[in-house]
């Protein structure tokens, strides 16, 4: 069929794009290194290209593809559970819980490390978007409606902001610095423990989500017919909450709230891929969301950047913005 | 299994509070089964909680020996198909994709499309289809689904003149087929052979027609 072989070369053309990215960031940087000297570090290096691969460059290459795959599986999730093309990972709170919970660990002074780079404000971030997850999940087992549950994320992540922010007022300035880092988000602060359960998480969690495949394609025809044609709704709602809320609560745990990657990625593979079932459209915007992040981090990474960086976040939304305007448009003109 | 005893042991149907007197219904024919009755009277919400989807205030709807409300998901899929009044919109997937999404062969497939006057667009995405175009392709796949029971929401609402006569032609020739639909659009029903029964819901209760009956007749008992 011919929209099938489109959508495998899809998949490949975007799994290809973040193979190319992800050679280029292990390569590229203050220390230039050729791809047999990255190939041979990697497998055989003690020295500093081996110490500098492993320890700096391959996590943060693998935070950023497991990070930027798992905010987009996310994010088509959503979008199709709600019936919205603006629904993304942040819409349910989720990403508001796990500030709050970055907010508290940080500002409290809570400082400690282990060598995961799972500190304080990790455990922080994980409760944060547990609770409020919990909390998502106690509604929706009583409102089924889909707007009432995006509203009610909506608001949830409102009064989460407003605790933030009183925090924020309240706190010692070196404090405050380290979580509006947090905030700007950042795939180079996870260690290569992290970074490896990063990606395995983003591939369970894309695993749990395209067995629904067939279940979300009948969704979007809507709510009764879906029901009528036999999907199980009760399962799938809860596996869609439970699975964004695990991969939107990690990364934001590790990376901060990541900004555009979950809403936006879905939107530029529909742009491209005219075939929209989702036994092709989850592969296809993992591999994007994978190459769009390492895109982003190149950017952050920029060498003409005084400070050593641009915030992810920044980057993100001068990209991410205009996509979703885009989408917007398109929208209204076709009808 | 089409065709199967369907029973309504007291159901009402409703949310918090009850939209519809408590029902005591049996049908126990294959054919076209139609009720009718004004707006507000709460056919839709009785149509769906009948079907299994939502759950009822009162009572038990049972197809042959399975409670529709018990029955799993998949289960429940065989016993009833569903079509809701108003057709989805923004839906990227294909004609052939959704056909796709229900158990069959292509012949089948193509069969139930064309009896609703959808064929031809198997490779259409749903959202470049016209709200009654769409409403066509939805058509065939609830018949598709080939369950004991079709329940069908105003089928017609959206349809033209020349498709809402071939839905209703379509459904009377298949005397082995168990339908039951709600419409307005009597008049396009008077007469036909293959209609089985004709029911209305009003505010006091379930009021049974006469089939071959006049349409005043039918509309006087909707008051």
């Amino acid at each position: 069929m011919k929209v099938g072989l489109n959508g495998r070369v899809h998949v490949f053309g975007w799994a290809v794009a973040a193979g190319l990215l992800a050679a280029l960031h292990l390569a590229w940087g203050p220390v230039d290194l050729t791809v047999t000297e990255v190939w041979r570090a990697l497998w055989e290096g003690e020295g500093t290209h081996g110490i500098l691969l492993r320890e700096v460059r391959l996590p943060r290459v693998l935070t950023a593809a497991g990070a930027g795959a798992a905010l987009a599986l996310c994010g088509l999730a959503l979008q199709t559970w709600f019936h919205n093309p603006l629904a993304g990972p942040s819409v349910l709170g989720i990403t508001s819980g796990a500030s709050l919970g970055v907010a508290l660990a940080v500002l409290a002074g809570w400082t400690w490390h282990t060598g995961w780079g799972f500190g304080a404000s990790t455990a922080g971030a994980v409760l944060g978007a547990g609770a409020v997850l919990l909390l998502v999940l106690f509604v929706a087992s009583r409102h089924h409606a889909p707007v009432t549950l995006l509203v009610f994320g909506l608001m949830l992540g409102h009064v989460v902001g407003a605790v933030t922010s009183v925090l924020q007022v309240e706190a010692r300035s070196e404090a405050l610095q380290r979580f509006v880092l947090w905030g700007m988000g950042s795939f180079g602060s996870t260690g290569l423990g992290a970074s490896v359960f990063l990606v395995g998480l983003a591939a369970a969690g894309g695993g749990s989500l395209w067995a629904l495949a067939r279940s979300l394609d009948a969704w979007t025809l809507g709510p009764w017919t879906a029901r009528s044609m036999g999907v199980p709704v009760v399962r799938v709602q809860w596996t869609v909450f439970a699975v964004t809320g695990i991969l939107a609560g990690a990364v934001t745990a590790w990376c901060g709230p990541v900004a555009f990657l979950g809403l936006a990625t879905p939107h530029v593979v529909r742009m491209l891929l005219p075939d929209r079932s989702h036994r092709r459209m989850f592969p296809a915007v993992a591999a994007a969301g994978a190459a769009l992040a390492l895109g982003a981090d190149l950017f952050v990474r920029a060498p003409w950047s005084a400070t050593g960086g641009w915030p992810l976040n920044a980057v993100l939304s001068f990209f991410g913005a205009p996509v979703v305007v885009a989408v917007l448009f398109r929208n209204s003109w076709n009808g | 299994m089409t065709g199967a005893d369907w029973v309504w042991d007291g159901l009402q149907a409703g949310y918090r509070t009850p939209v519809t007197p408590v029902l005591n219904v049996r049908w126990n024919r294959p054919g076209l089964h139609v009720i009718v009755g004004r707006n507000g009277a709460g056919k839709s919400t009785l149509l769906r909680t009948a079907a299994g989807l939502q759950r009822p205030s009162a009572g038990q709807s049972r197809i042959g020996a399975h409670d529709v409300h018990a029955a799993h998901a998949h289960e429940r899929a065989h016993l009833v198909a569903f079509l809701p009044s108003t057709p989805p919109r923004g839906v990227g997937l294909t004609v052939g994709q959704i056909l796709h999404l229900l158990p069959g062969t292509d012949v089948q497939r193509h069969q139930a499309l064309a009896s609703t006057g959808a064929e031809g667009w198997w490779d259409v995405p749903l959202s470049r289809l016209s709200d009654g175009e769409t409403q066509r392709v939805m058509l065939a796949r609830a018949l598709f689904q080939n369950a004991a029971w079709t329940v069908l929401d105003e089928p017609t609402a959206f349809l033209d003149a020349p498709a809402r006569t071939r839905l209703f032609e379509v459904l009377t020739a298949q005397a082995d087929r168990a339908v039951l639909l709600s419409t307005h659009d009597f008049h396009a029903l008077v007469g036909l052979p293959g209609v089985v029964s004709v029911s209305a819901l009003a505010r006091e209760g379930w009021i049974c027609l006469d089939p071959q009956g006049s349409a005043a007749s039918w509309e006087a008992a909707c008051r």
